[in-house]
């Protein structure tokens, strides 16, 4: 049964494998030239439509904060400085440049100590790029095929084998577990940034001045817990929560 | 009732608050003294409601229209129906022909049949320099919410010293001092001097009375003059000069050096001093003067002011012809280079020392250039000053200390230090160099940057900037998709999965094979029955029709006997029609095989007539009837 049914599969896989990569490619070589030539807003409209046709990778996402930077857009760099994190939360040069366009912002914001679990859980969480992630648990898990399919033939010596399925077994256990959350986004908080020059926050969703409790600036990170109709809920890193519109933000 | 009286306010001056703060310290004296006489009752009688209805009104006048050089005069500000200024009076400038020495100010009030006026006089004080008629511009004043402006004066200053009665002025009721018994003048060493070469000014005081202190009221600004100002002298040599016949008791006050920046014609600005003399009241009945002479009682101390005349210095520029790499010093200049050893080693320090001496400003001299030879590190210099300030101008040494450290060996040469100066007295450029110097240095060549001077230092950042865009190709995904949307990920999945599955089924046939006779034989089955088979096929065109029909025979026995697991030898057609019917195969289905073993046992015994085509039938038949067998024993 295996080799009939698994080469159809894999074609079929291939076939479903989008294809219209390289124009995307080519997109992406031509943002790159006019960043070079300082035409900052060309290389946004060529890195911006290769987004819309439903790509994204970090290094997109990276040069697209660039160009934003460049134009002086803070707000938008630092958003697809935080996609890019997103993708590859370890990445040398995307936090530098956040962190460089973070300082920049008018809001200094001191988070709050989290209980030490909660900061070893989101290192572990955001320890491995996507890719890496997928990759180990892909081998981990046809390993432990492998050793399984021995230890039932009874094929070469059952000891190693059996050592083997255990050790493969328990990395997809956890590293399949990790990317099974990652890929859901269970329990992990949504994230969203300021594109406005200033926002009030209020204290209730609406335009009421007198319900206003403190005001936020552009490029800075807010969580959003709850949405209601047009407004969002949002916390800031120092534990400050209030409610705005929807418009004035952009999700990570 | 009919009152007047004096109060004193306190000094009002329009800029310099250290000009007033000795007046105001005299008119406080006086305050209190008035304080002390006038009864209280008076004083709270003069409400403001009162001076409220009396009409405003400002005007000024000259205490004498006529004065000396030299002499006094004061401007006075008189301002009706209010005790204070909304603003301090701007005052016409009169610098063109006097110096401003000070200001005081008072006020009366006056009761006179149940109306009071109040009266406030502001005094300033000058000093006139030149002789000629002046207009003093009319002076603006704001007060009780409105502006006035008074007429302009007129005052003519002549050079003979116009004698001042006692009258001169309400608040200087003593007589005051006559300008030839105190004055002030400004000494300058020379008239004529080239640029950055030295004017002394020596600002003495000559005076024929008895001054007990004295104070500087007025700097003159050095504008076009680098000042080098000699340290103020706690004790004045007291001097005395005989000048036009009198006897004057002199002294030093400030002494400066002037260095001109730049050429043309040079005005000094003079200096205004407040003296504080002692002299003897003057008074008609004074019981205790014979007896005690010039320690009576009575005796006081009154408050004067003197200023130096102007002084006209003449700068001349600098000759043409000047060197390219001259310093600008004007003066007189020496220079020595030594070092404190012959020999070195290497990597061992050696001090270089540079010593420039001279007269003139030192303090704008440049760092000279000092050649370091290659292979050798050179540290910035540690500098000395001495600044020497004598009757002769200003002079002095700076000192340049050079750690020089060879790192290869060899000789190091330095080559003579030069300054290019101008000589005012041979009215000449001219070179002052040291002499060439050479150091020997022994040893191996120390490791690191050989000669170059360099000075090891972290690496600055000049400004921070986001790092460079990825340019290589991007592993582009598909956006919001999650791993279980994909394909492949269902794949790698479940293909392992189901080929863990065929793992245990094969295993477990496998074990059935071991196991399980009954299973195996039955799996076996077709195979031997298959091989039979073909064994008998070959039979189909031979001879030996009986020896074809016993091969499908044992083909067909055996079957059975696999699949049902019962001894081929000694079949027994009912036992076999038995046990088919117990396995649930119908007769239907077991009926042909059962013909099919009747017929080959017939045949076996009977004439061989068959010919090779109904063999062949036959061999069909029986597979047929085996094919049919497995299918029913198999549901």
């Amino acid at each position: 049964m295996s080799a009939r049914a698994i080469l159809p599969a894999v074609l079929l896989a291939l076939a479903l494998q989008p294809v219209p990569l390289h124009a995307q490619e080519e997109l992406f070589e031509e943002g790159n030239r006019l960043y070079q030539q300082e035409d900052y807003q060309g290389a946004l409209d060529s890195y911006l439509s290769i987004r819309e046709a439903g790509f994204e990778s970090p290094d997109l996402y990276y040069n697209i904060g660039n160009a934003y930077f460049k134009a002086n857009e803070l707000g938008r760099a630092i958003l697809y400085y935080e996609r890019a994190r997103r993708l590859a939360p370890n990445d040398a040069d995307i936090l530098a440049n956040l962190d460089l366009a973070r300082a920049l912002g008018a809001d200094e914001i001191v988070p709050l100590p989290r209980f030490w679990l909660f900061r070893v859980g989101s290192w572990w969480m955001n320890l491995f790029p996507r890719s890496l992630l997928i990759g180990l648990t892909t081998a981990g898990y046809l390993m432990a095929i492998s050793a399984l399919v021995l230890l039932v033939l009874r094929l070469g010596a059952a000891a190693w084998a059996r050592r083997a399925a255990v050790a493969a077994g328990i990395v997809v256990l956890v590293l399949g577990t990790t990317l099974a959350v990652r890929e859901t986004g269970l329990g992990q908080p949504r994230h969203a940034v300021v594109l406005f020059a200033e926002v009030g926050v209020q204290s209730a969703p609406s335009d009421d001045p007198a319900l206003q409790l403190f005001v936020i600036h552009e490029g800075t990170r807010v969580r959003v817990d709850r949405r209601s109709e047009e407004w969002l809920e949002v916390v800031l890193d120092d534990g400050k929560v209030g409610w705005v519109r929807a418009e004035v933000l952009e999700e990570v | 009732m009919l009152g007047e009286f004096l109060v004193f306010a306190g000094g009002c001056a329009p800029n310099e608050a250290q000009r007033t703060g000795m007046h105001r310290r005299a008119v406080r004296r006086w305050a209190i003294l008035l304080a002390a006489v006038v009864p209280p009752g008076l004083a709270l009688a003069a409400g403001p409601t009162d001076a409220a209805a009396q009409e405003v009104s400002a005007r000024a006048y000259l205490s004498s229209g006529q004065v000396g050089v030299g002499q006094q005069f004061v401007v006075n500000l008189e301002v009706s129906g209010a005790q204070q200024v909304d603003r301090d009076p701007e005052l016409p400038d009169l610098t063109a022909f006097s110096v401003y020495l000070g200001s005081g100010s008072s006020s009366s009030i006056q009761m006179s049949g149940g109306r009071t006026s109040i009266t406030l006089t502001i005094q300033y004080r000058f000093q006139a320099t030149r002789a000629g008629t002046f207009t003093i511009d009319p002076i603006g004043v704001q007060v009780g919410g409105g502006a006035f402006t008074t007429a302009p004066l007129t005052l003519t200053v002549s050079d003979t010293p116009v004698p001042q009665g006692p009258s001169a002025g309400p608040a200087s009721p003593d007589r005051g001092i006559a300008p030839e018994d105190l004055f002030v003048e400004a000494v300058p060493s020379r008239l004529r001097v080239y640029e950055n070469q030295p004017v002394v000014v020596d600002y003495r005081i000559f005076t024929r009375v008895n001054v007990s202190s004295y104070s500087i009221t007025r700097l003159p600004p050095a504008t076009g003059f680098w000042v080098e100002e000699y340290p103020p002298v706690r004790e004045p040599v007291i001097g005395q000069t005989v000048r036009d016949g009198m006897q004057y008791t002199t002294a030093t006050i400030r002494k400066v050096a002037l260095f001109p920046t730049g050429s043309g014609a040079r005005r000094l600005e003079p200096l205004g001093i407040e003296a504080q003399v002692r002299v003897r009241r003057r008074s008609a009945f004074d019981p205790f003067e014979d007896f005690f002479g010039r320690g009576s009682l009575l005796n006081s101390t009154i408050s004067t002011a003197a200023a130096s005349q102007p002084v006209e210095i003449e700068v001349l520029p600098l000759p043409g012809g000047r060197p390219d790499d001259f310093t600008g010093f004007v003066g007189d200049l020496d220079v020595t280079a030594t070092l404190d050893r012959d020999s070195v080693q290497v990597s061992d320090a050696v001090t270089l020392t540079v010593v420039v001496a001279g007269r003139g400003n030192l303090r704008m001299l440049a760092e000279p250039e000092v050649e370091i030879p290659p292979g050798f590190e050179a540290f910035p210099p540690e500098v000395t000053e001495r600044v020497d300030r004598t009757d002769a101008g200003v002079s002095g040494t700076r000192t340049y200390d050079y750690v020089l450290v060879p790192r290869v060996p060899g000789v190091g040469a330095i080559p003579p230090v030069e300054l290019t100066y101008f000589d005012p007295a041979s009215e000449s450029y001219e070179v002052a160099a040291s002499g060439a110097l050479a150091v020997e240095v022994t040893g191996v060549a120390a490791d690191g940057p050989l000669g170059t001077g360099r000075v090891r230092a972290g690496v600055e950042e000049l400004r921070t900037d986001i790092r460079f865009i990825r340019i290589g190709t991007p592993a582009l995904v598909l956006a919001n998709r999650t791993l279980f949307a994909h394909p492949l990920f269902w794949v790698i999945l479940l293909v392992p999965l189901a080929t863990v599955g065929g793992a245990a089924g094969l295993r477990r046939h496998r074990d059935r094979l071991h196991g399980d006779v009954a299973y195996a034989r039955s799996r076996r089955a077709a195979r031997v029955a298959r091989k039979r088979v073909a064994e008998a096929r070959k039979l189909v065109a031979g001879e030996d029709v009986r020896a074809f029909y016993a091969e499908a025979g044992h083909a067909l026995e055996g079957f059975l006997a696999d699949k049902l697991n019962i001894a081929a030898a000694g079949m027994i057609r009912d036992e076999v029609r038995d046990r088919l019917a117990a396995r649930g195969v119908a007769a239907e289905a077991a009926d042909p095989c059962l013909e099919c073993l009747e017929e080959c046992d017939r045949q076996r015994f009977a004439p061989p007539t068959a010919s090779p085509g109904e063999r062949a039938r036959f061999l069909e038949q029986v597979e047929s009837a085996m094919a049919a067998m497995a299918e029913h024993l198999a549901r």
